[in-house]
């Protein structure tokens, strides 16, 4: 605690006049927390709120240097970085009481903000890969924008943050990290929590650090303005670590640090200070004045608002409309390619990065090949950093451009849970639909190639279900690069497709097979369906790359046992209506789902799920096949025996048909 | 004579059971050395050179285009020279039931249908308005007096396969048609503007022989476009090739096709009576594709339902009964595939 706290000198009028606009801030964001928190126990804020207060001019030293093109990323304590940015005091009032005219309409509340270039979101570290993506946005745009992101010193525990100093630095990317060490990570003590220096973390990455502290916040202001330039123009990551003290509660109520701890930090913060020693200043006065009246009226305002608005929920299918399809017979992995091809080439914004994508590797399975020669920088090897590269695809997707990550193996989707769920699924709908994240993200599930228990799992029973999100899958019955151009043209979400390893090699081929027609509903990611030349005896439903398996039972049923079976192999797997079965099922009453994962709680548990709910005027009976409830073994005996097969299928065929 | 050798398809990377066998370097028969290049497979990351390992007479098993596993035989190599069987024509694929071709509205027959049919001695053709032909179906044939030999009733569901056509005339059979009436029943099931029809009729019958040695050639491909046949640009068609007469709208050809003197592209095939009432030979109708720069030689005839490939050649005077795979030249009755062009949008090597 030794140098003493800056207090300007503000009767002199250069000095104020070379402060104001800082000074003007801190003491907005102040009052606004104070007034939060006399509104949260009023009753009147919904949840909590993390006040900044005692770390204020973290936000202001940084919007000091803002340009226009820049992006911010903030954490759950961003009221001070949000009122730096925009002063938007109405708009944060009202949002974290719910209403309407918040900036985003009471959707995201006090930790997701967001408001022209300015993000919030309250996941520790997941904002970092974000940022990352919003910086190699600004690398490809070609502007000097820079991307900023705030953490706390307690982030530093998070893995993704250092999968994106690598990536920031090895890409060189305008990326400026600001580290607000405020001591504690909510209740925690970071000496408790914390190894090693907190620099050579950065260093290690070869990121420049600077430091300064709240208590001096005019170096901090003239230190943040140098490592802003510095990022801007050497487009490289820098760090800048800002020594602070938070003077209230992490969110509300919920302090453990010694009080004599907390009142010898009260006694030293500068806007204590400056308050007790100008009270009676002209300046202070009436800019306390103006900040009062401004709170007093925004939220005299957001009280007399409406509550936000419920999003519109999607209206039910339907009855499908089922026609005849045609589409060029092709290799499935050649299909995918030729997909991202045409991509590439015709909208300069698509990128499509992952591990090993570049030629002439061209990706595991080989569905880049060649891309990287011939879209230098815009097809791109990322290191092995799964929720990293999901990260980098938000923030690009953010800033406007067309992701395509790649997931080398559908296993390892697992490490990028959180950008999934979190990130990706979220920010259209807690910002209010004011972004969008037209970012896709491909990856192969599927075993039957000896790979083991962690390169084989269909994993998308995982990965359905997040609102806000697309899952499609791919099959043998559909067109890859109809499914891609589709998507391209499709109502912007974060989509997830599943490839399948065994399916790569397979032709995805419109010609249907003797005694069959192949049709497709009109939906923008069709269904199809192998409908019998008569009336069914089964329908079965199918998902993913299983449809070649399940295609083989069809045919053995149909010589062998004769029967019909009226096949359908959906596209899109979430969101999911099974109302186009009710017409088959009507016919049939015994339907078959069949998966490759796991069946507790899976698609086809959905689907059953769904179909009760239909209230059909008659019982289906049903059966349901799906992987042994065993990681999968390496043997190929024992994998064929613990994942579905055209026998495991036709098996439950003959069972509903039975007596 | 000792054992042929086994050339079986290796495996060359972790991710493909299935390859494409896309070009042989070895002709049937041919001898080749140790060492000498055989085929080409291509999986999804590259094409893939197999060359021989012994010396010896080369047998194909696997035909360039095909797919096939890895770890599955691709060829024999024998000690001594051997008869070159020449595999037929693709068949219809009826009563197959596999999923590796099967063309849309092909026929199926199970197991146990097969079976009886077998077994009475029917003649299948009595099933040929059935899409799947089930032992319940062939049952009721038998039921309504179906006997062995040649079929005279026909059983079970109507079938809403598209390719065949109920006869024009059935019931008829025996009496004497006329061209008009048969002119005016197909009308009608086709559901035919009249006009279109009777463009049709003066076109193949009167105008076409008129204006052949008159006619400049934009306006024969106005003519062909008028009678139905969609057609791209840079077209040629020579005044003497027919080009359809029943069902021109069943033909699509692309850009840069050159269709010479005395050729016949056909869409459908009727039998005589006797043949058609019979079952024997059923109505046909099936669209015929000639893809771009495509070349039909002198005299060659293209049956229904066939699809020539991009920049294929048909040779003067072959038949062709399948459809002919891109870069390709075909020759002989039945046409065959003589020799591949190395493809401009595909990497070698
Ligand atoms: C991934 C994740 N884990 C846990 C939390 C709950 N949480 C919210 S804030 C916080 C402490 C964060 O500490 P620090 O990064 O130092 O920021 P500070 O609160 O001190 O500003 C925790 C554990 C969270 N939001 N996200």
């Amino acid at each position: 605690m030794s140098p003493e706290t800056f207090v300007p000198d503000l009767d002199d009028a250069r000095v104020l006049a070379a402060h104001e606009r800082v000074l003007r801030q801190a003491l907005t964001i102040r009052y606004t927390e104070l007034r939060l928190l006399h509104l949260f126990s009023e009753g009147k804020l919904f949840g909590t709120v993390h006040t900044c207060i005692g770390q204020e001019f973290t936000g202001p030293a940084i919007a000091a240097y803002l340009e226009e093109g820049d992006t911010w990323f903030s954490n759950h304590r961003c009221h001070g970085h949000f009122l730096a940015y925009c002063d938007e005091v109405d708009g944060l009032i009202a949002e974290v009481m719910g209403r309407d005219s918040g900036v985003c309409g009471g959707l995201g509340g006090s930790q997701h903000l967001q408001h022209k270039r300015f993000f919030s979101n309250g996941v520790q570290g997941g904002i970092a890969p974000v940022a990352t993506g919003l910086g190699l946005a600004h690398q490809l745009d070609k502007h000097d924008a820079i991307s900023v992101v705030c953490i706390g010193d307690g982030t530093l525990g998070e893995g993704v943050l250092y999968e994106s100093l690598n990536i920031a630095s090895r890409w060189d990317l305008p990326l400026l990290i600001v580290l607000e060490d405020n001591g504690y990570a909510q209740s925690t003590a970071r000496t408790q929590t914390l190894a090693g220096d907190v620099e050579a973390r950065f260093q290690a990455f070869g990121i420049g650090t600077s430091r300064s502290a709240t208590w001096q916040w005019d170096e901090l202001v003239t230190g943040m303005g140098a490592s802003v330039a510095r990022v801007r123009t050497s487009g490289r990551p820098h760090c800048h670590v800002v020594q602070t003290y938070r003077l209230r509660a992490h969110s509300k109520g919920d302090d453990d640090r010694a009080p004599a701890e907390i009142a010898a930090y009260e006694e030293r913060d500068p806007l204590n200070l400056l308050l007790a020693r100008y009270a009676d200043h002209a300046w202070v006065r009436t800019t306390l004045a103006q900040i009062d009246e401004r709170l007093a009226q925004a939220v005299k305002r957001a009280d007399a608002a409406p509550y936000g608005a419920m999003p519109a929920l999607p209206p039910r299918a339907a009855a499908p409309v089922w026609s005849k399809v045609a589409f060029e017979k092709q290799r499935v992995v050649t299909s995918v390619r030729d997909a991202l091809e045409r991509a590439l080439a015709e909208d300069p914004r698509t990128i499509v990065f992952g591990e090993d994508v570049e030629s002439p590797y061209g990706g595991a399975f080989k569905a880049t090949a060649e891309l990287s020669a011939r879209f230098p920088g815009r097809v791109r090897n990322a290191p092995i950093s799964e929720a990293a590269i999901i990260g980098v695809g938000n923030g690009l997707a953010l800033a406007g451009y067309r992701p395509y990550a790649e997931i080398m193996f559908g296993d390892f989707l697992s490490l990028a849970t959180d950008q999934w769920i979190n990130h990706a699924a979220k920010f259209a709908g807690m910002y209010r639909h004011q972004v969008t994240v037209p970012l896709t993200v491909r990856t192969p599930m599927g075993g039957h190639r000896g790979y083991g228990p962690t390169h084989s799992q269909s994993l998308e029973r995982l990965f359905v279900g997040a609102p806000g999100t697309r899952v499609l899958a791919l099959h043998h019955r559909m067109s890859p690069a109809a499914l891609y151009a589709a998507l391209r043209k499709a109502e912007p979400l974060p989509t997830l497709v599943v490839e399948n390893k065994l399916l790569y090699a397979c032709q995805a081929d419109a010609a249907p097979p003797p005694g069959f027609q192949l049709l497709q509903d009109s939906a923008g990611f069709p269904t199809s369906r192998l409908q019998p030349e008569g009336p069914a005896d089964v329908t079965l439903v199918v998902i993913g790359g299983l449809s070649v398996e399940a295609e083989r039972a069809v045919l053995h049923v149909l010589e062998e046992d004769e029967l019909l079976v009226d096949l359908f192999l959906p596209t899109q797997l979430y969101p999911f209506d099974a109302t186009f079965l009710a017409e088959s099922l009507m016919q049939t009453r015994r339907l078959v789902v069949a998966e490759e994962g796991q069946g507790f709680a899976g698609l086809g548990s959905e689907i059953l799920a769904q179909v009760a709910e239909l209230a059909l005027p008659h019982a289906v009976r049903v059966a349901r096949v799906s992987a042994a409830p065993v990681p999968i073994p390496s043997a190929r005996p024992l994998e064929a025996q613990a994942l579905p097969t055209a026998e495991s299928i036709i098996q439950k065929i003959r069972e509903v048909t039975r007596g | 004579m000792a054992e042929p050798a086994s050339v079986l398809v290796p495996r060359e990377n972790v991710n493909d059971d299935i390859v494409t066998l896309v070009r042989w370097h070895a002709a049937p028969g041919e001898r080749v050395r140790a060492g000498q290049l055989l085929f080409e497979i291509e999986t999804a990351k590259t094409v893939y050179t197999i060359e021989a390992e012994v010396e010896g007479y080369v047998e194909i098993v696997c035909p360039a285009g095909e797919e096939i596993a890895v770890g599955e035989l691709a060829a024999r190599i024998h000690d001594t020279p051997f008869a070159v069987v020449v595999p037929p024509p693709a068949a219809p694929a009826v009563g197959a039931s596999s999923a590796a071709s099967g063309g849309n509205g092909a026929q199926v027959i199970t197991k146990k249908a097969r079976a009886l049919i077998d077994e009475k001695g029917l003649d299948v053709a009595l099933f040929k308005h059935l899409a799947i032909v089930r032992e319940s179906d062939v049952q009721q044939a038998l039921e309504h007096g179906a006997k062995a030999g040649v079929g005279s009733t026909q059983a079970g569901h109507p079938s809403n396969a598209s390719n065949t056509v109920p006869s024009a005339t059935s019931g008829a059979a025996g009496g004497r048609i006329g061209a008009l009436k048969d002119v005016f029943v197909s009308s009608r099931e086709r559901g035919t503007n009249p006009f279109t029809l009777a463009l049709n009729y003066l076109f193949r019958n009167y105008l076409l022989g008129l204006l052949v040695r008159i006619a400049p050639r934009g306006v024969i491909l106005v003519l062909h476009r008028m009678r139905g046949v969609k057609m791209g640009s840079g077209v040629f068609i020579d005044p003497t090739a027919i080009v359809e007469t029943a069902y021109p709208e069943n033909i699509t050809i692309g850009n840069d096709v050159r269709i010479a003197a005395g050729s016949v592209i056909m869409t459908h095939l009727k039998a005589p009576h006797h043949l058609r009432e019979t079952g024997l030979i059923p109505n046909l109708v099936k669209e015929v594709v000639l893809e771009d720069s495509c070349f039909i030689g002198i005299n060659a005839v293209v049956m229904p339902g066939v699809r020539v490939g991009k920049a294929s050649v048909v040779i003067s005077g072959s038949v062709v009964f399948s459809d002919v795979p891109p870069y390709t030249m075909v020759q002989g009755n039945p046409a065959r595939v003589i020799k591949r062009f190395p493809r401009p949008d595909r990497a070698q090597g």
